[in-house]
């Protein structure tokens, strides 16, 4: 443990290290085939220091007086008390985990996206998409094909090592009107590795996104109000990403910075609700580990409507005298590990499509979404789709424009009346406090009683 | 400059040795190399006696190469892999970007040389000041059982940039950032709020930010009060109006060629500026991070689309000023990771009239909303945005009756901007989603031109 030797005799009761290399590369091509390369190459190291209750945090990718630093860092720490000291002192030092010795390696980058070809294969494959696009009037696009290396090396002073290689992929596509650039849509698919991503799948987005955008032109809107609404897979996984994820995780719990504090174990959504955080499904939040060495786990989070668990790292589990979950995740050496989601596994249920909206007969029927935003604290949150579709006799209509979906969290959840059966894969960016995070989801589509739609 | 990580000799030295090894490598036409270092220091006051901090140091350089057949191509690497500089290579695709040479223009000295931020002390004397002031401050669980706690965020930044054939630009500044959470127990629930204050410098007021979110919460905690909801005006403060003025300005008004030519979108006495130079702007900067001189931009003009925003690259290497590595998201979070995007520095709104304050003395019934959370959407010619209060109150000729409900508005952003009456006294607002400062007064909204809806 050569790093962490330099925090012998500092003190501190325990320590671990979290070491990332890591290089990612991004291909971009617009419309008139002009294209940019970006490479971004780093490699740095994030010290987590714990005394008692008290925990302090010290990264960098600069190795000069990294003794000097640890040390200062390590006196500030041991001299602190967190507020876990305040809560009842008769237990504030809660008996200390159990210790786990292990040594873990884990590589998959052999099926990972990057090697020394990735510029000329991302390039050849941005072009192949790219030819399938041209020739439209009035259409602009751009293409963007990322693939993220990284190598992993967790070390604690409970003797935990553990190495990790992955990589990542992602392909976006987005399409959009020359003459109004709002006019526009997009399609995000990914995976941990190349295989991932088939051509026949990007060749179907693409002649979908080409039939959107000509028919979007003329669209009309909807006009703000009370809709009963089949919600696509995308727009499940923000809806229930927003609501549900974000606010069960353990620091936005112990806060009090969220509208589910204190409500484990009581009905927060429709008995037909059953969520899983589940790392291990082969998504773009895939981890065997956590960001603090602990070895992952599916969590149910909502079981048949019922609030079951939250999303713990070891300081947040500690806090409420649970054990951790597996979800502290950093989105790079330089930032603490905090409670994240991974993926987001929403059971199906049996209902198809043409059921749903069926049972749906005069509503909406809402499509992927263009960005969400919620309030942790109040349960709000506003979701603007990229376009929707109009139901009418329970079938499909005509295709009309954005649309945002607005409500508070605990009362649309329990207007969920079905749940499709046929679910997606979904590769989802997530952005919390400063860090920004991959996330995925498995997700049918829904059904909502009622929603409002602006 | 500030004492950072290393002396500005041992850190200009670097650009020197990259630009060297850039020079010598003949498939380069011409390159542009932005160089960084930031320090970046953190700490959480959870109890009366201790601080749990948070610190971090990375450097890293953004390499941008045109080469002699006309390819963009984009580099970024953390300290610890910089001579992987050694290895670039041209790139393999043989397609030409430009159908003309392009150069990066040479980089001219800004006139003002002062850099925003108090230079004269190192980093650990200002962490000491900062120290110095939360000393004493009250935090932790009080005997009433609210939870109070603080925290802080120092960035002190250094920034060289070069290109083919000018000379290196150095520029170095400071943030600070404070906010005060108070969460105090109501029935099974809390009821929280935070408070901030942030600056160039240090001279942040802890006790005053702790005194208002005392007061505050004390008013959440006042007996709820009604309002009509078809007869009451709405008052937007800045922290609500800000945040829709920053987002709508990032999506919409950075390029007032979307909109529509030659048609009033606001009020003809409302200007919206680009004002990088303001002393205390959070997103203030004499160059910006491609080494362009910055200056004030008139977005908005009495009502009309004015000027766009420009980095070198969007405006084919004509204009620049508002070009920054920014995290995509989080334009306030910078670093050399990150390829070049557009932003804003610190928007100022001016035109309005009187006291904001003075607008709750008005006659008849009038809602504040002091905080919320919301979404700004729509289309080009119809941006709209919904805000989900989380603290409003209801005044009646200049008497504060209550606090209200949570409940939401929305309407079109530009009907507000036009019939609104905004005050003179301009506040600003910063959150981790705009780059910088918005200065911004308070709205009054006439009953029917913002009917709340629950």
């Amino acid at each position: 443990m050569p790093l962490l030797t330099l925090l012998v005799g500092q003190g501190l009761d325990s320590s671990s290290a979290l070491q990332e290399y890591r290089f990612s590369q991004t291909q971009t091509i617009y419309h008139d085939f002009s294209s940019h390369f970006f490479s971004n190459t780093d490699w740095g190291t994030g010290f987590q220091l714990i005394k008692g209750n008290a925990d302090g945090f010290f990264a960098t990718n600069d190795l000069s007086n990294l003794g000097d630093e640890l040390n200062k860092a390590s006196n500030k720490v041991i001299t602190a008390d967190s507020m876990l000291d305040q809560v009842d002192k008769q237990t504030s030092r809660l008996p200390r985990e159990h210790v786990t010795r292990y040594r873990s390696n884990i590589d998959i980058r052999d099926e990972g996206p990057i090697n020394d070809n990735f510029e000329e294969e991302s390039r050849l494959l941005a072009n192949d998409i790219a030819y399938l696009l041209q020739g439209y009037e009035d259409i602009r696009f751009q293409i963007d094909i990322q693939g993220n290396s990284l190598q992993k090396f967790y070390q604690s002073t409970n003797l935990n090592e553990i190495s990790i290689s992955q990589s990542m992929m992602l392909v976006n596509i987005e399409v959009f009107n020359k003459h109004n650039y709002k006019t526009r849509v997009h399609e995000t698919i990914g995976g941990i590795s190349k295989s991932d991503i088939s051509w026949k799948e990007l060749e179907n987005h693409v002649n979908d996104l080409l039939y959107k955008i000509k028919n979007l032109v003329t669209a009309k809107y909807p006009n703000p109000g009370k809709y009963p609404v089949v919600l696509s897979q995308d727009a499940t996984y923000s809806l229930i990403h927003e609501t549900i994820g974000h606010a069960c995780e353990g620091d936005q719990i112990i806060t009090n910075n969220s509208y589910l504090s204190g409500l484990k174990g009581y009905k927060v959504a429709s008995p037909e609700l059953t969520l899983i955080d589940d790392p291990h499904i082969r998504a773009v939040g895939w981890a065997e580990y956590d960001d603090e060495g602990s070895k992952t786990q599916g969590t149910i989070i909502v079981d048949e409507g019922i609030l079951s668990n939250y999303l713990h790292s070891k300081k947040t589990a500690k806090y409420l005298q649970e054990t951790t979950s597996g979800n502290a995740r950093a989105s790079s050496y330089i930032a603490p590990p905090e409670s994240r989601q991974t993926n987001l596994f929403l059971e199906p249920k049996d209902n198809s499509s043409e059921e749903l909206i069926e049972e749906v007969r005069d509503g909406l029927f809402i499509g992927p979404t263009e960005s969400a935003s919620t309030s942790i604290y109040t349960g709000d949150f506003s979701i603007e789709s990229q376009y929707c579709y109009k139901i009418q006799n329970g079938e499909l209509g005509e295709i009309l424009g954005s649309v945002t979906m607005t409500g508070t969290s605990l009362k649309t959840l329990n207007n969920i009346i079905s749940i499709g059966r046929d679910t997606k894969i979904i590769p989802a960016i997530c952005l919390k406090n400063e860090s920004k995070l991959l996330v995925g989801g498995i997700c049918p589509e829904i059904n909502l009683s009622e929603i409002y739609i602006r | 400059m500030y004492s950072l990580s290393k002396p500005k000799d041992v850190f200009l030295q670097s650009i020197d040795n990259i630009v060297n090894k850039l020079d010598k490598m003949e498939w380069i036409s011409n390159y542009e190399v932005f160089l960084q270092n930031i320090d970046h220091t953190a700490g959480t006051k959870e109890n009366q006696n201790s601080i749990l901090i948070n610190k971090k140091n990375r450097s890293g350089v953004a390499i941008r190469i045109i080469t002699k057949s006309r390819r963009f191509v984009e580099n970024a690497f953390g300290t610890p892999t910089l001579s992987n500089i050694d290895n670039l290579e041209p790139p393999k695709s043989t397609i030409k970007e430009f159908s003309k040479d392009i150069k990066f223009p040479n980089l001219a000295k800004p006139q003002r040389i002062s850099i925003l931020g108090d230079q004269s002390r190192s980093l650990v004397e200002i962490e000491d000041l900062i120290y110095e002031n939360l000393d004493g401050l009250k935090a932790g669980y009080t005997d009433s059982g609210t939870l109070i706690q603080h925290k802080y965020t120092l960035e002190l930044e250094n920034r060289a940039i070069t290109n083919t054939g000018s000379r290196i630009l150095f520029n170095s500044s400071s943030r600070i950032h404070f906010e005060t959470q108070i969460s105090k127990k109501r029935g099974q629930k809390f009821v929280t709020l935070v408070r901030k204050d942030f600056g160039r410098n240090t001279k942040f007021l802890p006790q005053k930010v702790l005194k208002k979110a005392e007061e505050d919460i004390e008013i959440r905690f006042q007996k709820q009060v009604k309002f009509d909801r078809e007869t009451t005006a709405v008052i937007l403060h800045p922290e609500v109006l800000g945040r829709i003025i920053s987002f709508h300005s990032s999506n919409y008004l950075v390029n007032p060629s979307n909109i529509r030519e030659n048609s009033q979108i606001w009020n003809d006495s409302l200007s919206l500026f680009d004002d990088p130079l303001q002393d205390n702007g959070m997103g203030s900067e004499i160059i910006d991070d491609e080494g362009s001189i910055t200056r004030v931009k008139k977005i908005v003009e009495n009502g009309y689309p004015k000027e766009s925003l420009e980095s070198l690259q969007s405006s084919s290497w004509q204009d620049g000023g508002n070009a920054f590595r920014a995290e995509w998201f989080q334009p306030f979070l910078r670093s050399y990771q990150y390829p070049i995007q557009k932003n804003f520095s610190n928007l100022m709104i001016v035109g309005g009239i009187g006291k904001g304050e003075l607008f709750t003395q008005r006659s008849g019934e009038v809602v504040l909303v002091k905080r919320g959370h919301g979404y700004v959407g729509g289309t080009l010619r119809h941006p709209y945005f919904i805000v989900h209060t989380s603290e409003a109150e209801l005044w009646k000729n200049g008497n504060l009756l209550g606090p209200v409900n949570n409940f939401a508005i929305s309407n079109s952003i530009d009907k507000i901007l036009k019939n609104g009456d905004l005050s003179a006294d301009l506040k600003p607002v910063i959150d981790p989603a705009i780059p910088g400062s918005v200065y911004v007064g308070w709205l009054y909204l006439e009953p029917n031109l913002l009917k709340p809806k629950h």
